[in-house]
């Protein structure tokens, strides 16, 4: 009963791994978008400097976007 | 315990080391032939028409930031290198995105489309970006994954010991 147990136990644990894909480096494509890097910040920190760089009517130092109007390039 | 232990570290190492081996199988053979688009659609190009010339063939994405890196200085080494050709083979879902990037960077080299990602299948690339040097007679002489600045005197020395 014990070692039944144990099987099922390997198996109910082993079931997620089959959800598992490996993605080729030349597939990465959607996985490279800079909102999935591990700084979460990113989003924010754009939109941060889109102000910036709308305020003061300049831009540079830290690769704003957008120019003085504030419009997207 | 101990046998376990080392199961395990055999396993580790068999994942780690089976991607990091790319393209040895490849050198000292004929590169498989292929024929793409330009980036541009302007015009179809095949490996074979290369011989006769030291090729390096780049396989890169405009997504990918090393590959972002690696392409002007081998359009600058091409520039340098008399009677060597790079072949930007690029990956990106959408060619305009190539375009764009190459058009922004303003470099000039002969970037060719995958668009069925055939070509970057065939050679089984591991890691982007992806390089071999190939010799006037179509064979691959060197291969190499990844890329830093200092990749760039690595591959100047290969090319120039083909020319």
């Amino acid at each position: 009963m014990k070692l039944l147990l144990s099987f099922v136990a390997v198996v109910i644990a082993l079931i997620p791994l089959g959800g598992c894909a490996v993605v080729k480096s030349y597939e990465r494509e959607k996985l490279a978008d800079p909102i999935l890097e591990r700084q979460t910040q990113f989003a924010k920190q754009t939109l941060e400097q889109k102000f910036f760089s709308t305020r003061e009517g300049s831009m540079g130092g830290a690769s704003g976007i957008g120019g003085g109007c504030g419009c997207a390039k | 315990m101990k046998r376990a232990c080392l199961a395990l570290c055999c396993c580790v190492a068999i994942v780690v080391f089976s991607s990091a081996g790319w393209g040895f199988e490849l050198m000292g053979k004929t590169a498989p032939d292929f024929m793409l688009n330009t980036i541009d659609g302007s015009a179809t190009l095949s490996l074979k028409d290369l011989r006769g010339s030291v090729v390096v063939i780049d396989f890169w994405a405009s997504w990918c930031p090393p590959c972002r890196r690696s392409l002007p200085g081998l359009a600058a080494l091409e520039q340098r290198l008399k009677g060597l050709k790079v072949l930007a083979v690029n990956i990106d879902d959408d060619r305009v995105k190539g375009v764009e990037f190459l058009r922004r960077n303003r470099i000039k080299v002969v970037a060719l489309y995958d668009q069925d990602k055939q070509v970057v299948k065939r050679y089984d690339v591991s890691a982007m970006p992806s390089a071999l040097i190939i010799d006037k007679h179509g064979v691959v002489r060197f291969v190499h994954v990844g890329y830093t600045e200092s990749d760039l005197d690595q591959f100047k020395k290969e090319i120039e010991g083909l020319l």
